[in-house]
């Protein structure tokens, strides 16, 4: 763990003194993470796509000044957080059945598995926003964030035993939507 | 978690990417801003805590150079004895000398470790946690400890985490070593209060909801029962002649629905957040299949016909027909005999018919049997069928449809049900759950009992 952390120290460092290869290599590092975490919350490609480009962006904005205390990955995927969370709250937001996004990379060659795939996915993204949001956020960043629970309750500032309560909830809920239908 | 390893990984496996594409586009932009921005070195943070600390700063570098420069040049990092930690000497000791008459290579050692020293109450005056961070990590063992003293200070719980791993690794029989005392100073800094109540939000304690109940029209519905459902609880209310619902002081928890129900619209269930609560709060509802009305009406998707040949909407043409949902036919009390005098009634209505939907059940399962026994045995003229396993409705479901604006939530929802397909197409809430399809073979409303007759005379005039 502290390999890690020093690694992103020293980018941080390097990105202060306006290290461009430091930000690419934090964005390689921990896109994906923040973009499964958007994406989970909002259902829509493009709507995902803005919040990972304004909380990056941002983020590089904010470089010169900098101070990171504790996790980088954690610090960028609340920001995903609360944006998305700012998206869901404004007005005329709508959450639709999922459009699946064409330039997606395919991982199956086989056409009707793909299509079985596209479909199960589908489903578990209505069935995600179908449970409390709470529930859902905890799900998200720790399967999609990769966050380990002490982190989620970091980012969500209730305790552990909230976190567990609502990941353990809202599995059991995701799981009886589902019963039948995958 | 045990039996979660599968939910786990179906939710895992439905994550996303962006294209190459993306990505490019979002370096591009965050190359700008980063090339935008003026770089100023951090302003040094002249804090009390690390002017006080200065003194005994310097005293204990002086001491730990003199220290090092009696015991040799630099030995590989090892655990560090009680006996090798110095107390603070008497103050008389601050000069900042080597003794220039020792060896070249110790005295040119001491004065690198007295630059060390330095450049480390150099960061710590700049707050720079990560850079001591660093020496925590590479430095040598003085330098360590003078900057596990800094981050005692300034160092957040992450930092006294770090600090407790270096006090087990490099003093582990020393309860009171520099890194056990900087990790208690951040610890005692945050201190949470004892006994903390596990399953509670913070903010407020109460949560009010409250508004207006509407339907499709945006009229408001007067007598609708409405839910809210909070982790084992549930609260119900009643909407007013105004359509105005009102909960005062509900828990707050991590599960919270709540769930309108009037007849005819079924139980629409949504959750509602922490920011919906103690602000108005609308609500509007949509009839059961409410997205056919007017059109073609969606096929029967039918695994079985138990007392008549297979009928289709098609074939029914020129028919009014009455589409009937009772869920579990053969449970009594379900209506069924509501169904038996509505025929009686129409029975010379030679241009009227009566479907009756059961629910999808498992082929060759005993519950089919049951209702094949039913069937037969059952007198009534109308048709029984069983409807489809709900897989068959995919193509046919709309988009489940939820808008929030401000304050004003909209529910219309068409997904799959594992009561069946037709269920799932007719967005079937409730039970009993009854539609019109007219001549035409156009879906014309759900039917609440109460209207059936009335709705059925108007469309057989048609």
């Amino acid at each position: 763990m502290r390999k890690k952390m020093l690694e992103d120290k020293t980018l941080i460092y390097k990105l202060r003194h306006g290290d461009k290869i430091a930000l690419r290599r934090i964005y390689q590092k921990y896109k994906d993470a923040m973009y499964a975490v958007a994406y989970s919350m909002l259902n829509e490609p493009a709507a995902a796509e803005d919040v990972l480009h304004d909380v990056f962006v941002g983020f590089a904005r904010s470089a010169p000044r900098f101070r990171l205390y504790g996790s980088l990955k954690n610090y960028l995927i609340a920001c995903v957080l609360n944006r998305a969370r700012d998206m869901l709250r404004s007005k005329m937001y709508k959450i639709v059945e999922v459009e699946r996004a064409k330039n997606r990379p395919s991982a199956s060659a086989n056409p009707q598995q793909q299509a079985i795939d596209d479909e199960h996915e589908a489903l578990v993204t209505r069935a995600l926003s179908e449970i409390p949001l709470p529930q859902r956020e905890t799900i998200i960043l720790h399967l999609h964030g990769g966050l380990k629970f002490r982190e989620i309750a970091d980012v969500q500032k209730v305790s552990v035993n909230t976190v567990q309560g609502r990941y353990r909830y809202g599995l059991e809920k995701l799981r009886s939507i589902l019963d039948g239908q995958i | 978690m045990n039996g979660f390893e599968e939910i786990e990984k179906k939710v895992k496996d439905a994550g996303q990417k962006t294209s190459s594409e993306t990505d490019r586009r979002i370096l591009d932009d965050a190359f700008a801003a980063l090339e935008q921005v003026p770089r100023t070195s951090p302003t040094p943070a002249a804090g009390p805590f690390v002017l006080k600390a200065v003194a005994a700063v310097i005293i204990i570098a002086v001491v730990l150079g003199l220290v090092f420069v009696f015991t040799g040049p630099s030995r590989p990092t090892e655990k560090i004895t009680a006996d090798e930690i110095i107390t603070p000497p008497p103050q008389e000791l601050i000069v900042v000398e080597p003794n220039t008459e020792e060896k070249d290579l110790t005295a040119e050692t001491a004065v690198k470790l007295q630059a060390e020293l330095e450049q480390i109450i150099a960061l710590a005056r700049a707050g720079d946690v990560n850079s001591l961070l660093i020496v925590l990590e590479e430095g040598s063992v003085p330098a360590k400890m003078l900057a596990a003293n800094y981050l005692g200070q300034i160092g957040d719980l992450h930092i006294a985490e770090i600090l407790e791993d270096f006090a087990v690794e490099l003093t582990p029989d020393d309860a009171n070593s520099i890194f056990a005392t900087a990790a208690a100073q951040i610890e005692e800094r945050y201190a949470e209060p004892a006994d903390e109540p596990t399953e509670t939000v913070e903010i407020e304690s109460n949560c009010s909801l409250a508004g207006y109940i509407l339907n499709e029209s945006n009229e408001p519905l007067i007598g609708a029962s409405i839910v809210t459902a909070i982790g084992e609880e549930r609260f119900q209310t009643t909407s007013d002649s105004n359509g105005w619902y009102e909960f005062k002081n509900l828990p707050n928890d991590i599960n919270t629905q709540i769930i309108p129900y009037f007849d005819g619209y079924g139980y629409n269930l949504f959750s509602y957040d922490r920011a919906d609560c103690n602000s108005q709060l609308d609500i509007q509802i949509f009839p059961q299949a409410y997205d056919w009305f007017g059109q073609s009406a969606p096929p029967l998707l039918v695994r079985k016909w138990l007392n008549c040949q297979p009928l289709s909407i098609d074939t029914l043409k020129g028919n009014v027909v009455l589409l009937c949902f009772l869920g579990d036919c053969t449970k009594p009390g379900n209506h069924i005999d509501k169904i038996e005098e509505l025929y009686d009634y129409y029975s010379d209505q030679n241009d009227f018919n009566i479907i009756l939907l059961n629910d999808y059940v498992e082929p060759n399962s005993p519950k089919e049997d049951e209702l094949l026994t039913f069937a037969e045995s059952f007198e009534a003229g109308f048709s029984i069928a069983i409807d489809e396993q709900p897989d068959a409705a995919k193509e046919l479901i709309l988009p489940d449809y939820r808008r929030l604006e401000q304050n004003h939530l909209s529910i219309k929802r068409s997904r799959l049900s594992s009561y069946g397909a037709t269920n799932s197409i007719y967005q079937v809430r409730q039970r009993p759950a009854y539609f019109l399809i007219d001549r035409a073979g156009v879906l014309r409303t759900s039917l609440t009992e109460k209207d059936l007759y009335e709705q059925i005379d108007q469309l057989l005039a048609e």
